[in-house]
């Protein structure tokens, strides 16, 4: 093998580009082939493509594998038993099946329908008008001991208990910090609308002073 | 608008090239008059002046979106009219009447004045007025205040600051039309060169260039407040109820504010500010009704302010509200509580939290 042929054989593993000649020529070189082979695995071992172990007559031990591998006689007698077994079960059903195409059937199963639908609205309508009846007879109740509008309030010596003390206490805070940001956005409000004059106060101060007292001010 | 310069341009060289030489026989007949030779002179000056404004087109086609924003700025100025709004926030809306006019003083001297006024629609709130540069705020049971403001600040900033400002802050890019308030409405966006600022989409009213709807977006496009024209008359002079304001009895000059006490904010600094924001020196210490406050600041950006705020601790966990485009963002810190307020997200509001030691 000249190292002609390996050059252009190592470019175009490379994806460097294969003439039609080139490729006839692999194609027909078994030897070339198995260059092909090898720099193909080369490129995958420098760009780490490959698993830690490398398993390079794997398919020749697969072959030896399948060689050693039992030869399997399929028993036709396994069918013959089963057949019996199917018919029997599905017996029954076969013969629901070919006869429910039949016009007798049809009509027999149209008229079932129609009256399971039937019954199932009278019963479903009874049952529909006794519920608002039942609301309307039912009695009103003597005493009244949810009040009306509200919630029911614990019966204790103490007003409050501890958790609504808790909530009070909370509520309060809430209150206040809500007070305080908008204290807070007011002001904010004052900031922006006297920024303009606040600046224009500033420079006719800042001119009126004299140089010297400025310095500071840079600094 | 390439392809048509360049057909301009070619057709303005073939108009050119046909004409010259009769030009030239001309002068080579007669003497050459002084008129001539300036007319000689002129046209390739002419021809030169028409093919770099050619060139410049495309170069102002780019500038479209700001040309646009300038005509909306100019019409909030310049236009008599009457309209309403509506600010929409995440849980509130409110209606305004806004009018606004220009008059023209009659004598030799044409001074124009604008004249404006704010009115609060659906609640008992503040009437603002504006004459000039004074902006008069009217509250129920209280005197009327007098600031020097070149607009008032209750409305859109955007719609009246100096547009080379916000040209450095942000990129004008026009959009599509749509219907707006059954007119024709062209949307401008001002995407904002920082990710940390909040951009504006305005719908500019396609006729008069009078903006008709301002969204607050978000960096993800989520609209955080809206300012909506719901109603609006453009009027040929001014509005009657403005005209009675031109010479309406009003107080005449702003208090002067007193000089800020330097001690009280020396216990305090800010060693951060965000990208394009500057301090502000605030004259007057900031009153509350009964929070003592430490410290607070002022920072702008040219068009938005943050404010900061340093107060006795009330023993509350860092909290964080967002009104429109506002933050909220209340975190304490040792014995005091750190308030920042502006438009900026939390993560930001934070930063400068931190930043106050």
């Amino acid at each position: 093998m000249s190292s002609e042929k390996q050059d252009w054989l190592s470019a175009a593993s490379d994806n460097q580009g294969i003439s039609a000649q080139q490729l006839d020529s692999l194609l027909q070189d078994p030897d070339l082939q198995q260059q092909w082979l090898r720099y193909q695995m080369i490129g995958s071992v420098i760009r780490k493509e490959l698993p830690e172990q490398i398993d390079t007559d794997f398919t020749n031990r697969f072959e030896m594998l399948l060689e050693q591998e039992e030869t399997h006689q399929l028993q036709p007698e396994v069918q013959v038993q089963l057949q019996p077994v199917m018919a029997t079960s599905n017996s029954r059903w076969n013969r629901f099946k070919t006869s429910a195409n039949k016009p007798w059937m049809k009509s027999v199963m149209q008229g079932a329908i129609a009256a399971s639908v039937a019954l199932v609205a009278v019963v479903g309508v009874q049952q529909n008008q006794q519920s608002p009846d039942d609301a309307l007879t039912s009695p009103l109740p003597v005493l009244q001991t949810r009040p009306i509008g509200g919630v029911a309030t614990p019966v204790s010596l103490s007003q409050t208990t501890v958790d609504s003390r808790f909530a009070a206490q909370e509520q309060q805070l809430k209150l206040e910090q809500q007070r305080r940001l908008q204290e807070l956005m007011q002001a904010r409000q004052q900031q922006i609308r006297l920024m303009e004059q606040t600046a224009a106060q500033r420079k006719a101060a800042d001119s009126a002073k004299p140089g010297v007292e400025q310095q500071p001010h840079g600094n | 608008m390439l392809t048509i310069g360049g057909y301009f341009c070619s057709s303005l060289a073939g108009f050119y090239a046909r004409h010259r030489p009769r030009c030239v026989v001309v002068l080579h007949e007669r003497a050459i008059t002084p008129q001539e030779g300036q007319r000689a002179l002129f046209i390739p000056a002419f021809f030169w002046c028409v093919v770099l404004l050619l060139l410049a087109l495309p170069a102002a086609a780019n500038n479209d979106g700001w040309l646009q924003f300038e005509r909306s700025q100019h019409a909030v100025r310049q236009f008599n009219f009457d309209l309403t709004f509506v600010q929409v926030r995440a849980n509130q809306i409110n209606t305004y009447r806004w009018l606004h006019g220009v008059h023209q003083a009659e004598g030799a001297l044409p001074v124009k004045t604008e004249l404006e006024q704010l009115i609060p629609q659906d609640l008992a709130g503040t009437d603002t007025f504006r004459r000039g540069d004074r902006v008069y705020y009217s509250t129920p049971d209280s005197p009327v205040q007098v600031t020097i403001n070149h607009y008032i600040k209750e409305l859109p900033a955007i719609l009246f600051h100096d547009q080379l400002e916000i040209m450095k802050l942000y990129d004008a890019v026009p959009g599509s039309s749509t219907s707006l308030s059954g007119r024709t409405a062209q949307l401008l966006r001002l995407t904002a060169l920082a990710g940390s600022r909040f951009s504006y989409w305005l719908w500019l009213d396609a006729e008069t260039g009078f903006p008709l709807r301002v969204d607050t977006v978000d960096v993800d496009n989520q609209v955080l407040e809206r300012w909506m024209v719901v109603h609006l008359q453009v009027k040929p002079t001014l509005p009657p109820e403005l005209a009675q304001l031109m010479t309406a009895e009003l107080p005449g000059e702003p208090v002067m504010l007193p000089e800020a006490t330097v001690q009280t904010e020396r216990q305090f600094s800010l060693n951060w500010l965000p990208d394009g924001y500057q301090l502000l020196s605030q004259q007057l210490p900031v009153m509350t009704n009964n929070g003592k406050m430490l410290a607070s600041w002022l920072l702008t950006d040219g068009l938005h302010q943050i404010s900061v705020f340093v107060q006795p601790g009330a023993g509350v966990p860092t909290q964080a509200y967002r009104d429109g485009a506002t933050t909220i963002l209340v975190q304490p810190k040792q014995q005091v509580d750190i308030t920042v307020i502006g438009p900026l997200d939390v993560e930001l509001a934070r930063r400068l939290a931190d930043a106050v030691q």
